[in-house]
């Protein structure tokens, strides 16, 4: 049966409604929709009542129109339901399975993050932030997941870091949901897309990534021309860009073009290094085949000699260049870059270096890129070529073997071998500062950063090793104290590095050494911190000394202090009381006392309890 | 005693509160943890921010209702955050040890047991048939049908001006008319009134919207018709036969009154022993009220019926009313109350408990499902029909296979039938959910049931299926919250 009379009256009812019931009789189409029904009227009983309805509402007197108005369209209304359909015709395609999961979180949880993380405004970061720290897994929510990909978009630039580290920990499966509203002409947050993929999938999404070139445009072509260094299948059309693309996306395509083992890409890459080594060789920094490694070498061995042959040329701007170019050997390792590496440490070592600054700062840039290519690639080579060069050049390249020792040598070994000639250690402090203990794993470990070569993104490296010798705490504090001018706060940020708080001999010398420059600069948010890393306990006196010693009269200082102390409430108010002592005698205007006897009191209310 | 975090959440009055009451349990606010023999009483210290510390304690002196939360702190919450702490450190397995109970406590707790006694006394007696006012009654019916009358003008005024002349008039003409209907105790036609007041400030703020927005305007008046039509009836009716008691009608509602769980237990609305389990959780906020509405869809196990819980925190005292949440343990209910109608009925209770699913409660939830979309169908239409009834009905659908066609997401019945997977429009954007489907970690199996809203979309006179979740035998996979 055709309904499409009995729409056309309710459309006509609703527009006369509108219109006002005083114009009704004027209105023509309605008396032409009324009389469209006739058809139906014989086909039902309620067609028939509907059209009567219609009828004696045009024919109704002024005052009845509005009620009879409204109890047609009720009735029109009422029809118009139950002759809603619900079928469907067409074959059913199956549902691809999504990215997220389901994660059994009350309203009272899910919607203030997904609040946070859809709306704008301040606030919102620390929420999230607890949120991932708290319970990561919420973020996998189907119901969650959109909306931290709608974060990558968040002008804000931590916001979208922060959405970046939590779409990272997520399973490949997210993928659909990144490529969903995908905008290749799109800004930073596209990026980030890409980036994601890239990181989640590897080659895997190649196809759809060079399905979106064509309409990709300024950084979100940079990234995805990038990206195409994922898959060697890429190497013509990488080719092709090299030639077509200008500026950055240029520096990208040479960068993808890099990771191919393609002999044409090889000679393209060449020719266009060799032709402005300044601008491209940053293209070779995250390559690590022997080709590219050749070919760094190929580039800076005639700077090096050109430099070191006459020291006078050495230049700000030199420097600066060279400092460029040798990011391209970090890392790489061939015959020729272990040729270039030993002739700079001949040439270094016969250098007249002794107060010529110039080839100082150049040893130090080579010192400091040496020191990152075995940290980016410790292999039995790497490490036997440090060595060489430190037997070669002691000088500038011990600390290269010492970390290269770190590696494979035991702790106890390593201090018995570099603890009697630490002062002729140059840039121990390079070595060291590269030195972490993770908590995790109760384990020291060598750390560097390395940026991903398909998206850009650094990604840490982390490297175990043996251990640190127990020893060196107080060889190095030693040491220290006998060099003259020399800076303390610098030591003390080297010395930070080597805490195991699992080593209770080293944290002793290390804590003693750590409460007297806590004393000294009543610097209590650098030193406390360390010291409870050292498991220090005796803080008793600690406050009371320091206001004695450096008259630290400020009551947020010694508040702070004992604040942060790992001991329980009864001894911090212990801690005040004599804190308290000290400033009455003193007579120290600027001690609130009152204020301190109910900070006292509240401490005492609860004595058993730590609350740092 | 047994603490879930369910059983925290459900006691707490926000879920500020329960954050406030975590961190205290985790940064170790509280010590003197101690316990009463029989385990009925926990209490302990707490440290605040005064010299002294709170006293603070849950006694489950009546077992079968929710426990007694005292403290010394001066929070108008009940439970306080410290309270709420306190079941923290109960739940987070605490050693508590074993103490006499404090002489206050005991105290309260005499108090409270002679209280109960006495209610308990009074809940034996013959009860005193109440005296109502029979000519307050009549007076105020009096004055709801001169009210009606004003309604019926305002409409009929309205009306024969046109829909169209909204844009032109001032939103605070239509709020002054909504304010006068409260003198007639007709609070129902009065917020049909807002809602138009809400129309024409939409029209004149978006006047690019503006059909819509009379359209919406045009079913108020429609639905508010109708009320004044049957309301006229009503009670006319009773004024006739002179009984002025509460009735079974959804009219009482319609019209703006507000049902109390013992009118509602005295016209025989309640039952006993309810094992309700909730299907679907969501906030949204009804400007013309100024209100948030906490609606829970929930499914009693026994029998399959669906029913409803609302909890309306209106704006001006969004403090005071305690929060809802999901709940998704299974709510064993003593007495449940419900509202007058058909199908979806609102449900209220005063005292619950609630317990983890059984793995043969979980495994027979799908089975509840209606096994036909077209029988679904045939109910939604019927209610649909009603002009005082809502235009969508809850249902649970036993799905077939769900996917898509024409990039159209479709349920499919075991018997082929078929409905098409589309949000409801006035449920707003934060209720979209059709594309959270696509976000599923796996193809629901045919064993699982959808349960969502179905309703009538104008714009291709279609009976959608607004998906609120699904119901497998492991769990319920809730699209909303």
């Amino acid at each position: 049966m055709n309904l499409q009379p009995m729409y056309d009256l309710k459309e006509r009812l609703e527009y006369a409604a509108i219109a006002g019931t005083g114009l009704l009789h004027e209105d023509f189409r309605l008396r032409r929709a009324v009389d469209a029904l006739a058809p139906l009227t014989a086909a039902s009983a309620v067609f028939a009542r509907i059209s009567t309805s219609a009828k004696a509402l045009l024919e109704a007197p002024l005052s009845e129109r509005s009620v009879r108005l409204l109890d047609v369209l009720s009735l029109v209304d009422a029809v118009a339901y139950t002759q809603g359909v619900t079928g469907v015709s067409g074959e059913i395609l199956p549902l691809q399975n999504g990215g997220g999961n389901y994660v059994h979180a009350p309203y009272s949880r899910l919607q203030p993050l997904i609040q946070a993380l859809s709306s704008t405004g301040s606030g919102r970061m620390s929420l999230i932030q607890a949120a991932w720290k708290e319970t990561p897994e919420i973020f996998s929510d189907f119901r969650v997941l959109p909306h931290v990909v709608g974060m990558l978009g968040e002008s804000y630039a931590d916001l979208a870091d922060l959405a970046m580290e939590i779409l990272r920990a997520q399973s490949e499966s997210i993928v659909p949901l990144l490529k969903e509203n995908f905008d290749p002409a799109g800004k930073r947050a596209m990026v980030r897309r890409i980036q994601l993929i890239v990181q989640l999938t590897g080659a895997a999404e190649n196809e759809w990534l060079v399905a979106q070139l064509p309409y990709a445009k300024k950084e979100v072509r940079e990234a995805i021309i990038l990206a195409l260094g994922t898959s060697q299948r890429n190497a013509q059309l990488l080719i092709d860009l090299c030639n077509s693309e200008r500026g950055k996306a240029k520096e990208a395509a040479l960068t993808a073009l890099a990771q191919m083992e393609n002999a044409d890409c090889q000679t393209l890459l060449r020719k266009e290094v060799l032709k402005k080594p300044e601008s491209h060789m940053g293209c070779l920094e995250y390559a690590q085949s022997e080709f590219t490694a050749d070919l760094s070498a190929e580039v800076l061995k005639p700077e090096f000699e050109k430099l070191l042959s006459d020291s006078a040329v050495i230049d700000q701007q030199k420097l600066g260049t060279m400092s460029t170019l040798l990011r391209a050997l970090y890392g790489k390792d061939s015959p020729a870059v272990r040729e270039l590496w030993l002739y700079i440490a001949d040439a270094l070592s016969t250098a007249d270096s002794g107060k010529n600054k110039p080839v100082l700062l150049l040893a130090g840039l080579v010192q400091s890129a040496m020191l990152i290519s075995i940290l980016w690639n410790p292999s039995i080579e790497m490490l036997s070529l440090a060595r060489e060069m430190a037997k070669r050049c002691k000088k500038y390249f011990l600390c290269c073997a010492l970390m290269a020792d770190m590696f494979e040598q035991p702790a106890d070994t390593v201090y018995d071998s570099y603890s009697p000639i630490l002062p002729s250690v140059g840039g121990l402090s390079l070595v060291l500062n590269q030195l972490y203990w993770d908590a995790h794993t109760s384990r020291f470990c060598l750390r560097s950063k390395k940026a991903n070569p398909f998206t850009g993104i650094e990604e840490p490296i982390v490297h175990y090793i043996h251990g640190i010798d127990s020893r060196w705490a107080g060889t190095l504090i030693k040491d220290f104290a006998d060099l003259p001018n020399a800076n303390p706060d610098l030591f003390d940020s080297v010395l930070f590095h080597i805490i195991n708080p699992t080593d209770p001999r080293s944290c002793e010398v290390i804590g003693n050494y750590l409460v007297d420059r806590l004393l000294t600069t009543a610097n209590v948010d650098l030193y406390t911190p360390e010291l409870i890393r050292c498991k220090w306990t005796k803080w008793k006196g600690i406050a009371p000394t320091l206001i004695s010693m450096r008259n630290a009269s400020r009551i947020y200082i010694v508040r702070q202090l004992i604040e942060m102390m790992p001991i329980n409430n009864g001894e911090k108010a212990a801690e005040l009381r004599r804190c308290d002592k000290i400033m009455q005698k003193s007579g120290n205007s600027l001690w609130d006392s009152d204020r301190v006897q109910i900070e006292i009191a509240r401490l005492e209310a609860n004595p058993q309890a730590m609350s740092t | 005693m047994q603490i879930t975090e369910q059983f925290i959440l459900l006691q707490a009055p926000n879920s500020a509160a329960v954050d406030n009451g975590r961190k205290l349990s985790r940064n170790g606010s509280f010590s003197s943890l101690r316990r009463t023999q029989d385990d009925t009483l926990r209490w302990a210290e707490c440290a605040g921010s005064g010299k002294n510390p709170y006293r603070t304690s849950i006694d489950w002196q009546a077992a079968d209702s929710a426990p007694v939360c005292r403290c010394s702190c001066p929070s108008r919450q009940l439970p306080c955050k410290h309270a709420i702490g306190l079941m923290f450190e109960i739940l987070s397995g605490k050693e508590f040890t074993i103490a006499e109970a404090p002489s206050d406590i005991l105290e309260k707790r005499a108090k409270q047991a002679a209280r109960t006694a006495k209610k308990e006394e009074s809940a034996v007696a013959p009860e005193k048939p109440k005296k109502s006012n029979a000519s307050a009654q009549k007076k105020k019916i009096l004055r709801q049908l001169e009210g009606l009358e004003v309604a019926r003008k305002m409409v009929d005024d309205l009306l024969t001006a046109g829909v169209g002349t909204l844009s032109g008039s001032s939103a605070l003409s239509f709020d002054k008319l909504a304010k006068e209907l409260g003198n007639y105790y007709l609070t129902g036609p009065q917020t049909a009134f807002q809602r138009i007041a809400l129309a024409v400030r939409e029209i004149q703020q978006h006047p690019e919207q503006a059909n819509t927005h009379y359209a919406e305007a045009l079913r108020i008046l429609i639905a508010l018709h109708a009320t004044i039509k049957k309301s006229s009836d009503f009670l006319n009716g009773k004024l006739e036969s002179g009984d002025y008691t509460a009735e079974d009608s959804m009219l009482f509602e319609a019209l703006g009154g507000i049902w109390r769980l013992e009118d509602l237990q005295a016209i025989g609305c309640c039952r006993e022993n309810a094992r309700l389990i909730q299907l679907s959780f969501d906030v949204y906020f009804d400007a013309a009220k100024q209100e948030y509405v906490e609606r829970g869809f929930w499914m009693d196990i026994d029998d399959g019926t669906i029913c409803h819980t609302l909890n309306l925190r209106p704006v001006k005292a969004l403090k005071y009313v305690r929060a809802d949440d999901s709940c998704f343990e299974l709510t064993e209910i003593p007495l449940l109350c419900e509202y007058p109608g058909e199908r979806n009925r609102r449900v209220r209770w005063d005292g619950c408990s609630t317990r983890p699913l059984t793995e043969y409660e979980s495994r027979k939830l799908p089975s509840l499902a209606t096994a036909s979309i077209a029988e679904a169908a045939k109910i939604a239409k019927n209610q649909m029909m009603n002009t005082l009834m809502p235009k969508y009905i809850p249902v649970l659908l036993a799905v077939g296979q769900i996917g898509t066609v024409a990039d159209e997401l479709v349920l499919c019945d075991p018997s082929g039938g078929r409905i098409l997977l589309r949000d409801r429009r006035e449920d707003g954007e934060d209720h979209a959910s059709v594309h959270r489907l696509r976000l599923l970690p796996h193809d629901p199996s045919t064993q699982c049931a959808m349960f969502g809203l179905m309703f009538f979309d104008e714009s291709d006179r279609r009976i959608c299926l607004h998906p609120y979740s699904l119901v497998t035998p492991e769990k319920i996979i809730r699209l909303q919250y």
